[in-house]
């Protein structure tokens, strides 16, 4: 009785798959409206002082001085370029010996635990940084190595040394972890070739691997500077706050993220234009090294022939050399023998001392944080007596990190399968940029943009303050860059095949999405996800600015917001000793742990080496 | 398999974050949203503490410096701010422009103790004319042996260090207290520094965030001088100077120095600005008086004469409770109580705010 089927007329679009692809395109188009909105943002707030270079003199002089109406900013600019090329001093050669070892030298299982290291230590929140920088490297490290050079003792050891050995320490993870792809990026050949002409193992690595990875290793400097410019943390809480150009070697100053956070709160009128202003010029400098940094990877990353660097010209009636005698050959190979067995241990040594900090770090917070560890830390709030805690904290941190991920991870996703999966559409290229850029974005610059936008907004006259609201957008806006990153790569691991048979069984691109592609991909989205989620649960600098702090447990999401690293931050201000202190420390070792169980689970589960993801870049 | 243990991983961790946000708090006090000041921090907290017991408000009091209480309080993300400046001419204007007139509520007093760390110097109270103090903090002396400082400690075995400077990083009510002291005593100070709430420190003087940061420092570096509000010195067990004062006397921050500072100043009404706009508040630095402590200062409360109708009634409750039954806490964390005749106006004053 019923008829047969009819073959259905290829329909144009179903509903569903418009909407679809709708809301893929409109998350794509959300994060280009706040990359534009951030800036915007920053343009219109600093505009009183931008507008009026020669009143204000921001990039010409050298006189802060807010309170006689003098904005020079130079000493700031000073300072964070000094802190960061100290780092960058340090750390280049660090990084790349470390990555040359792990790549080349390294045997299977050394490589493995050395990477995990590596990513735990890029896992370590950077007030935590802060923190031990000041307590441990300014004051049993700095101070007494100045006085031994008898300096003068100016400020216990913190400045800008100090800032910037440990900007080093934070950025050593990185430059290896770049240098470590880039040296495993060099085709196999070119190695064997070097071997076959008789080339020792240090001879091959300096020869042929570093100079073949060399366009990566400085596009993964640039990042890393892109990087070491924007902390703000670690910095602020050892540099010692002074407005001073100073050039010796135990010289305090100040940073531009660092005098943000700190006068920012505290500013009004024109010296609030100033200081979103030098944000701006920090958000400037970012932007540039992290553009000049694709553009290097991007352009050594074409696939070209290599010219030889000196063509080898063969003048005519050149006399072929005469042949060495073998004593003189045993000579040189003896030589480069010594020199690889040398260079081997310097380069195993350069591993060792990346990841020393790190058993540095956590020692030194386990001794320091372990003792308060109890009951009363979890439940308590810290004026409550007897017995300390900071349980508000980490109630609110929760529900700052969980709103944050309910605002990124959805929107990351569908940006992330509008790049993978609509890789056709005239969008992809700009959105994908922008996000990228976004990641690189200083978090200090982030938490004036929430400021700015949620607590202060500029537009009306309703001021909203600090809340849970403006404290998880700004979050989010961090994790943002992270999800779409690793939910791309992720997606884009999945082979063409399965892609391509579901097409051909005549599944909509929403089906194939949701049945073929995202099931296959979710194991190393979730992965991704979850390296965010603690990357963002340390995050500080943001937070000061956007949910400040609370001495009780926030009641609705309007209510200011207190977190762990938010009092990290604060308490690890009060003197030795101090109960305050104390909770700091414990609070320092239960953040550490969150994040270490968190990178330490993830790839348990995982099984896999996910430092792309972790990666913010 | 992993894909699944990850899932259900995840997806319980929502749960408990979700569940964990929609959870509905256990009280419905009022709450007040309040920060500035580091030097009346303590004693806030203690009142917020109690004030909980006794009404069931909570006062959520930040601090962030004296700066910071103004600005927010003038921006309004804060219900009300404290400060140990009173705010200026301009800051006023701001202020009008953005709501209404401000006023003024004395909160507390107390001095503004030099704090130092020099193990040598055992139990032996340092002594300082306000000359040195200020060539100290203008880098003129640098050393802990200088013979200027020698001459005043006959006897105290200042050893040959460096003094590690410290002050505020961020603006501060004691930064201004303390600078308009030495301005008021050292005719060189006050042209190269002046009084301020952030004023530029000569080269190789450093900043530290908050009253406790700058006491955790002195405390946890030798040869380090700085100045906080005096329960900072004494929390943490730092050695505090005498000072002389203006009749020649040595005199350490006590409260009852403070409160004989505060009985001389409190004669005349202050002529010179930023005082003399407001209505409650003195300069007691450098007063006259055999027992005066030459750095004391007071701490304000400052709020709208026009506040909001939900939250207002609370905060001016509260400040009314402050500045009088709140006053007997003062004494244990060392700060010195108001005058009565000062409760007493401060009460008056507090009840012409005006709810809209």
């Amino acid at each position: 009785m019923t008829s047969p089927p009819t073959a259905r007329a290829p329909r144009s679009q179903s509903w569903g798959d418009t909407v679809f692809g709708w809301l893929c395109q409109s998350a794509g188009g959300f994060v280009l409206a706040i990359a534009a909105t951030l800036v915007l943002v920053l343009v219109i707030q600093s505009w009183p002082v931008l507008s009026n270079p020669s009143k204000f003199r921001l990039l010409t002089s050298a006189d802060w001085n807010p309170e006689k109406d003098s904005y020079g900013a130079l000493v700031f600019i000073y300072g964070t370029l000094a802190t960061s090329l100290i780092a960058l001093l340090i750390a280049v050669p660090l990084g790349v010996g470390a990555a040359a070892y792990l790549s080349e030298l390294a045997p299977g299982r050394v490589r493995k635990t050395c990477a995990f290291l590596l990513e735990l230590l890029a896992a370590i929140p950077s007030v935590v940084y802060g923190f031990w920088a000041r307590e441990f490297l300014a004051k049993q490290g700095l101070a007494p190595l100045f006085d031994s050079l008898g300096l003068p003792n100016v400020a216990a050891g913190q400045g800008i040394l100090a800032a910037g050995l440990v900007l080093a320490v934070m950025i050593l993870p990185y430059i290896t972890a770049v240098s470590f792809d880039v040296c495993q990026a060099v085709p196999r050949s070119q190695r064997e070739g070097a071997f076959a002409l008789g080339s020792s193992r240090w001879q091959t690595i300096w020869r042929v691997v570093l100079p073949f990875a060399r366009p990566g290793i400085i596009a993964g400097c640039f990042l890393a500077l892109g990087r070491a410019i924007g902390e703000t943390m670690a910095v602020t809480m050892v540099i010692a706050n002074s407005s001073y150009l100073d050039f010796h070697l135990n010289a305090t100053g100040d940073t531009i993220p660092s005098v943000i956070a700190k006068e920012l709160f505290e500013a009004g009128g024109v010296k609030k234009a100033a200081l979103v202003a030098l944000g701006l010029l920090l958000l400037a400098i970012t932007l540039v090294m992290n553009i000049a940094g694709r553009a290097i990877i991007g352009w050594s990353s074409r696939p070209s022939a290599r010219p030889g660097r000196r063509p080898i010209q063969i003048a005519e009636g050149l006399q072929a050399p005469a042949p060495r005698t073998l004593a003189d050959v045993e000579a040189s190979q003896r030589k480069a023998q010594r020199w690889d067995t040398v260079m081997r241990l310097v380069l195993a040594c350069c591993q060792f001392a990346t990841v020393v900090p790190l058993f540095l770090i956590l020692g030194y917070i386990a001794v320091r944080g372990v003792p308060g560890v109890n009951w009363d830390f979890f439940t308590k709030l810290p004026n409550d007596s007897p017995g300390r805690g900071l349980s508000h904290a980490l109630y609110g941190s929760v529900i700052l990190v969980g709103m944050a991920a309910a605002f990124a991870i959805p929107i990351g996703l569908l940006t992330a399968i509008f790049l993978a999966e609509y890789r056709t559409h005239r969008m992809t290229g700009p959105v994908r940029f922008v996000a990228e850029l976004l990641g690189g974005v200083p978090s200090i610059v982030i938490g004036i943009f929430g400021y700015a936008l949620l607590v202060y907004p500029f537009w009306g006259n309703e001021k909203w303050g600090f809340s849970a609201w403006a404290g998880a957008f700004a979050l989010g806006v961090m994790m943002l860059p992270v999800v779409i990153r690793a939910s791309e790569e992720a997606m884009r691991l999945v082979p063409n095949s399965p892609r391509e048979a579901s097409y051909a069984l005549g599944a909509s691109r929403r089906q194939t999405v949701l049945k073929v592609i995202l099931p296959a991909a979710m194991p190393t989205i979730i992965t991704g996800v979850f390296l965010a989620i603690g990357r963002v649960a340390g995050e500080t600098a943001p937070l000061i600015l956007t949910a400040r702090g609370s001495q009780f447990f926030p009641r609705s999401l309007s209510d200011p917001t207190p977190s762990l690293p938010y009092y990290i931050y604060d308490f690890s201000k009060y003197a030795p000793g101090s109960a305050e202190i104390g909770l700091a420390w414990t609070a320092a070792f239960v953040l550490v742990t969150v994040v270490v169980l968190l990178n330490v689970g993830v790839r348990l589960i995982a099984g896999k080496r996910v430092v792309a993801a972790a990666r913010a870049d | 398999m992993r894909t699944r243990l990850l899932t259900i991983v995840f997806l319980s961790l929502s749960v408990a974050i979700g569940g964990g946000g929609c959870s509905p708090s256990s009280s419905s006090a009022p709450r007040i949203n309040a920060g500035g000041a580091t030097f009346v921090n303590p004693l806030l907290q203690k009142w917020s503490g109690e004030y909980k017991k006794l009404k069931n408000a909570e006062i959520d009091y930040v601090s962030k410096g004296s700066s910071y209480g103004i600005e927010q309080m003038t921006a309004k993300t804060i219900d009300f701010g404290c400060s140990d400046a009173p705010m200026k001419k301009e800051q006023l204007a701001t202020a009008k422009e953005k709501g209404s007139d401000v006023i003024h509520i004395p909160l507390t007093m107390g001095a503004v103790a030099v704090v130092y760390n020099l193990p040598e110097v055992g139990e032996a109270k340092l002594k300082f004319t306000g000359d040195v103090l200020a060539d100290i903090f203008n880098k003129k002396i640098t050393k802990w042996d200088d013979k200027r400082i020698t001459d005043l400690n006959a006897g105290v075995p200042l050893p040959p260090k460096d003094i590690v400077v410290v002050t505020r990083a961020e603006g501060s009510g004691t930064t201004n207290i303390f600078s308009e002291y030495l301005s008021k005593v050292s005719e060189p100070f006050k042209k190269e520094i002046g009084t301020s709430t952030k004023p530029k420190w000569p080269q190789g003087v450093i900043g530290q965030e908050g009253s406790d940061g700058v006491a955790g420092f002195v405390k946890g570096n030798v040869g380090s001088i700085g100045y906080v509000e005096i329960l900072f010195a004494k929390k943490n067990n730092l050695g505090t100077a005498l000072l002389k004062n203006r009749d020649g006397e040595y005199v350490g921050p006590e409260a009852d120095a403070v409160t004989a500072a505060a009985e001389e100043a409190m004669k005349e009404k202050p002529t010179a600005e930023p005082y003399s706009l407001h209505e409650l508040t003195y300069s007691l630095t450098n007063a006259a008086g055999k027992k005066s402590y030459p750095i004391s200062g007071i701490s304000y409360a400052i709020l709208f004469a026009k506040l909001p109708k939900d939250k207002g009634p609370t905060i001016v409750e509260f400040l009314k409770w402050a500045v009088s039954d709140g006053q007997q806490f003062g004494k244990e964390l060392e700060y010195a109580p108001l005058p009565e005749d000062l409760r007493k106006r401060a009460q008056e004053r507090l009840g012409q705010v005006t709810f809209e």
